[in-house]
């Protein structure tokens, strides 16, 4: 069964691929996205419509609710956060907050609100409406899904009518990414107070500044959207289709026979897998690869024997022929991985120093002899027999990885056992008290342009807690102070940097995780689409803003 | 009759507690929180997870959430979606128009094709008609549903491109042509009994005497099958069809979640998946009272047709 | 001692066997019926599978990941899946956990809805009124539903599955016995057993229960068919056996995503189901109309 994929590090999180583009670079973070290029010349043209296929129903349209990946197509094209991701999401631009600036000791940050945007019902939008989205979503009886990335603001407001200051707690190194995140997509006061309740579901939907508006959501079937022809930075390309439908599909088969038949035009992250080839070969369709700050891999129970022998998961990660699985299903131009989650898309800042960090790190190539001496060396190699792999199949690769790992422990004499588990399960495992599993298999990808979102949240030990990701169970104390200490530096990338590296690298000795694969967004289109876009954070934004159709 | 009816509905009542009441506890035995599935296992801060909690009604014990649940549904009140936040009668209200449709035209297209079928071959008994047709009958009451949906979407729509390959189509034309290759899929196990009960009964009321006596009178064989034969064989063959319906909801499930449609079956399976306890309870307790209805129909149809059967 | 019995030829079909119907049906044999036969035909492959797949293909786990989705070759005769592995080779072995499975639950469904069904049919009264309220509390539950509900309860897995479904049969098996034992337990004979002092035990065990037996054969080849399908949907819904293991419904659903690539994988699973659940079927007729002297007139 299907359910929808969230984000952020669930362990259900992607649908992989292969990163065409960073593989080109040997190994460097791609400069350039992948444009959705597809050879049409011309300029675009308003009119048209298209649908798009998601693979399960949205949670709602209000941004408090959008953290997965089907919510975002439609809630991220009628509102809009107060900052954007740009540069490959690699950097911060302005968005609706005309710019913005913090403060030295990290714990004021100042934003210029633009004026003259209005909502789509007509009525401008005020620092009055910016206050209150960010208020709301902080407001822990909404029970917001994103409240979390606000977690560190002490306090909100306008100082004039085009100043909103924002007031933090202590210095998050994180924090200003969530500017740009559904936390501060800012909404209509008017509109969500009238709406009461029933805002941002199917029945009222929802209000914002955003390039497309909300028509009408079907639930269990179809979600539309329509243009707003009053957009404030149309200067800057569209919006120009008439309308989009953004079709709910759970199987993934139908999804693919949608593309072949022409009735679906756009999927992104939701094309399976294991049909890459198939969509390959569909004549009308372009399959392209998005980059991403994603990892598939399997993390060990280190708090536990026979697990917490550093030599037998050393030894598990020298019998696993990662690069045979990442091929499987990511094919030859897939990134090639080394033990952290780190991959080159995420080195956002100090790049040099990341580089020089990664060609020092273990990859652990598949190595039999050198896996059964490791073994032999630990002395519990009895003890392995027995114990499992639990996984939750999120996406087809999983499967496949947990099949390949546990024929790869035969290959050293060591019988593991598949644990095959429903979605609620592997959530309970991955963020439940750590001491229920042996090895998991998941992937987790940084929400934020920045390796502290991939490294702080699995291997701090404060997070080996229920509601905590450390599904390694990690905890070394030096790891800890270093994790801690990067964050309250949000100023000093150098260190932060360095701190990071020194963290990574003693993970990666450590084997706490095997990661097989960084794979990368599938994007489908169709040929009579142009202006694709999409980069890493591509939910966190409108994916349909520049689209329009050729012929 | 009307004390059996009376009987049978007022049974009922015990019977959807029990249902609610088990499917209560079941869903609340399983691992994995709600409140935890729904934040994907961010960590947040406590006052925002009680107030989850609060909202999905899951403070105190079993006994008292269940209470004050049927408290609430006594007056239809079956909360809220965890995870889509709409009124869960609303959200059945909305989806059960698809599954009603899909059951309907299965159905109709049964009927259609098995009984002319049944007919057709109790008359040429033995022939390469009849061998055909029981051959394509066991078939279709041996192909698992969601193998022949994925078939027919292969051939039909990727292939052939005569019919969309999933959806459920926007004005009611449209909605016909999405539901065929469903429907179709989904009523081939009705086809196939239907029709060998047709063909049965057929055969038995054709080697009756009252249809000697027509034949002998040289009432055109026409008249015979149609008028009388038919008349008297139809009893069964509804009965059985009828039945049926309970079979074709579970098997909508099944097309469902292969084709993408969103009728109560997917909405069903996608609940579990989320430990979406609202939506759980009140589409298991809705589908339990079509069961047990179509259930009590089917029993009170063969009370009417044999009146020996004791109750 | 054989007690004469009184046919009612007009109850519904399974109600009228009796055990010298059946006793005559073994004695002839099923070859007469060319259905039966086709059925038996597929059907001893099919066990041949279930008991000795040794005999008939190697190593189904075994991964060629640089062989991957091959189309039928003289090496793979049906092929291989994603993960390189033969494709024949773990459909026969996939035959033990999906039949096997579905007899274990008609077995249950009968250890346990038999004695209820006789119990019920011969007591009447108060015992028989709780007996079926509690059954038709249980049969109000769309089957595949509430198997779905109790496996993602107390996790996925074969076993969790196949006695899920046993439990959920077992509404249909005893409310047919108890059918059967209602007619029987009116008649002559039980009556004569009474008066000649046998226990109630003793007239259900020596009396009744051996004029079930036609009636409870048919009805687990229904079962058996049906088991086989539910099996099927459940771990083809991903809630069945735990890999690398094959068995044909969660074979079918990994192999649907490249049906499109590749069919040999989705094409075998589904034809291999489709296949069981036929000879079981005609098997089932042919004992069926074997079993019911009106069935074999025509």
């Amino acid at each position: 069964m299907y359910t929808v994929r969230r984000r952020g590090g669930r362990l259900a999180a992607l649908l992989a691929t292969i990163a065409i583009v960073m593989a080109a670079c040997g190994g460097a973070p791609a400069t350039n996205a992948p444009s959705g290029d597809t050879g049409n010349a011309g300029a675009p043209k308003q009119g048209g419509k298209i649908t798009a296929a998601i693979e399960g129903e949205p949670t709602s349209v209000d941004p408090a609710f959008d953290y997965d990946f089907v919510s975002g197509l439609a809630t991220s094209s009628i509102t809009e956060p107060l900052l954007i991701f740009c540069e490959q999401d690699t950097k911060l631009c302005p968005n609706l907050a005309e710019s913005w600036t913090a403060s030295d000791d990290g714990l004021t940050y100042t934003l210029k609100i633009r004026q003259g945007v209005k909502f789509h019902d007509g009525t401008p939008m005020t620092v009055d409406d910016v206050v209150f989205s960010m208020n709301r979503v902080r407001d822990p009886d909404l029970g917001s899904y994103v409240g979390w990335m606000l977690a560190s603001v002490s306090d909100i407001k306008a100082t004039d009518a085009s100043t909103v200051v924002i007031t933090l707690k202590e210095p998050d190194a994180l924090f200003e990414y969530a500017l740009a995140s559904t936390a501060a997509h800012v909404v209509s006061k008017a509109f969500v107070e009238k709406s009461g309740d029933k805002y941002g579901k199917a029945e009222v939907g929802s209000v914002g500044t955003g390039p497309f508006k909300f028509a009408e959501w079907k639930t269990g079937d179809y979600q539309r959207l329509t243009r707003n022809d009053d957009y404030w930075n149309k200067a800057n390309g569209g919006p120009y289709l008439d309308e989009i439908t953004i079709k709910i599909l759970p199987e993934p088969t139908t999804r693919v026979a949608g593309l072949q038949t022409g009735e679906i035009d756009y999927v992104i992250s939701n094309v399976p897998s294991d049909q890459y080839a198939t969509v390959q070969a569909i004549e009308n369709v372009n399959l392209q690869f998005v980059p991403s700050y994603y990892g598939e891999w399997l993390t060990f129970n280190t708090q536990q024997a026979p697990f917490d022998n550093v030599k037998v998961r050393q030894a598990m990660n020298y019998a696993f022929d990662k690069k045979a699985v990442r091929e499987l299903y990511y094919g030859k131009d897939a990134l090639e991985t080394k033990a952290t989650l780190v991959n080159p898309t995420l080195w956002t800042f100090e790049k040099d120093a990341w580089q020089k960090a990664w060609d020092e790190l273990p990859a652990y190539d598949v190595d039999l002899e050198k896996a059964k001496q490791l073994l032999a060396e630990s002395g519990v190699a009895d003890q392995l027999n027995g114990k499992t792999i639990a996984y939750y199949e999120s996406t087809p690769s999983v499967k496949g990885a947990a099949e390949a790992f546990i024929e790869a422990m035969g290959k050293i004499g060591v019988q593991i056992v598949a644990r095959k588990v429903t979605y609620q399960e592997a959530v309970a495992l991955q963020f439940g008290e750590h001491n229920d599993y042996d090895i998991i298999v998941g992937s987790w990808g940084s929400d934020f342009p920045d390796p502290s979102g991939n490294l702080r949240p699995n291997f701090a030990s404060e997070n080996i807690v229920a509601g905590g990701a450390n599904s390694t169970a990690y905890k070394n104390e030096t790891v800890d102070t270093l994790l801690t200490e990067q964050n309250r530096i949000p100023n000093d990338k150098a260190q932060r940097a360095q701190k990071l590296i020194a963290a990574q690298k003693q993970i990666a000795e450590d084997s706490a995780v095997i990661v097989y694969a960084y794979p990368g967004w599938p994007l489908a289109t169709s040929k009579r689409l142009g202006g694709v876009e999409a980069a890493s954070l591509w939910y966190w934004q409108s994916l349909f803003k520049n689209v329009y159709v050729t012929e | 009759m009307a004390g059996f009816v009376l009987r049978r509905v007022l049974g009922l009542i015990p019977v959807l507690l029990f249902v609610s009441f088990v499917t209560f506890n079941l869903v609340r035995l399983a691992p994995g929180d709600p409140v935890t599935i729904v934040l994907g296992g961010r960590r947040v801060d406590p006052a925002t997870a009680e107030a989850l909690r609060i909202q999905f009604g899951l403070v105190g014990d079993p006994i008292t959430q269940y209470v004050a649940w049927l408290g609430r549904a006594l007056v239809l009140d079956l909360g809220e979606s965890y995870r889509l936040r709409q009124d869960v009668v609303g959200l059945i209200a909305e989806r059960l128009p698809i599954t009603l449709q899909l059951v309907v035209m299965s159905m109709v297209i049964a009927v259609t094709i098995a009984i002319p079928l049944g007919i057709a071959q109790a008359r040429r008994r033995d022939s390469m008609l009849d061998y055909v047709g029981s051959i394509g009958s066991l078939i279709g009451l041996s192909i698992p549903v969601y193998f022949a949906a994925m078939i027919g979407v292969l051939v039909f729509a990727v292939w052939l491109r005569w019919l969309p390959a999933f959806g459920s189509g926007d004005d009611p034309l449209d909605r016909l042509r999405h539901l065929l290759l469903p429907a179709g899929a989904l009523a081939l196990g009705t086809i196939a009994l239907t029709s060998r009960m047709t063909r049965s009964a057929m055969l038995e009321t054709l080697s009756t005497d009252y249809i000697e006596a027509a034949r002998a009178k040289g009432l055109p064989e026409r008249t015979i099958v149609v008028k009388h034969a038919f008349r008297n064989a139809l009893i069964p063959v509804l009965t059985v069809t009828s039945l049926q319906v309970g079979f074709l909801l579970v098997g909508a499930v099944l097309v469902e979640t292969t084709l993408g449609l969103g009728g109560i079956g997917s909405l069903i399976t996608d609940a579990i998946q989320n430990r979406d306890y609202p939506v759980i309870q009140a589409s298991v307790l809705l589908l339990t009272v079509a069961f047990t209805v179509i259930n009590l129909l089917t029993d009170i149809l063969y009370a009417v047709i044999d009146p020996r059967i004791r109750y | 001692m054989t007690l004469e019995l009184n046919p009612t030829p007009n109850l519904p079909p399974v109600a009228a066997s009796q055990a010298a119907v059946l006793r005559r049906a073994l004695r002839s044999p099923l070859a007469r019926n060319r259905a039966a036969l086709v059925g038996l035909v597929i059907l001893v492959p099919l066990l041949v599978m279930v008991f000795f797949p040794a005999l008939l293909a190697g190593d189904p786990n075994v991964q060629d990941l640089s062989a991957s989705l091959q189309p039928p070759s003289a090496e793979h005769i049906l092929g291989t899946d994603k993960l390189g592995r033969d494709v024949w080779a773990r459909i026969v072995y996939g035959a033990r956990p999906t039949l096997l499975g579905a007899f274990v639950v008609v077995v249950i469904s009968g250890v346990i809805g038999i004695p209820l069904g006789l119990v019920a049919g011969f007591y009447g009264g108060r015992l028989d009124f709780a007996i079926m309220r509690v059954l038709d509390a249980l049969l109000a539950f769309p089957a595949l539903l509430l198997a779905i509900l109790v496996v993602a309860t107390f996790g996925s897995g074969l076993g969790t599955v196949v006695v899920a479904l046993g439990i959920i049969y077992v509404p249909a098996m005893a409310r047919l016995v108890r059918s059967v034992t209602l007619v029987h337990s009116r008649l002559a004979y039980v009556d004569a057993g009474r008066a000649l002092g046998f226990s109630d035990r003793r007239i259900m065990l020596r009396h009744i229960l051996p004029n079930l037996v036609a009636a409870v054969v048919v009805q687990s080849t229904i079962d058996l068919a049906y088991a086989i399908l539910d099996i099927a949907a459940l771990s083809f819904l991903g809630l069945g056996q735990q890999p690398p293991d094959p068995d044909w419904g969660s074979m079918l659903a990994d192999a649907r995503s490249y049906l499109l690539q590749n069919p040999w994988p989705a094409m075998s699973a589904g034809i291999a189901i489709a296949l069981a659940v036929v000879s079981v079927n005609l098997v089932g007729d042919g004992l069926r109309s074997q079993l019911d002297p009106r069935e074999r007139e025509r």
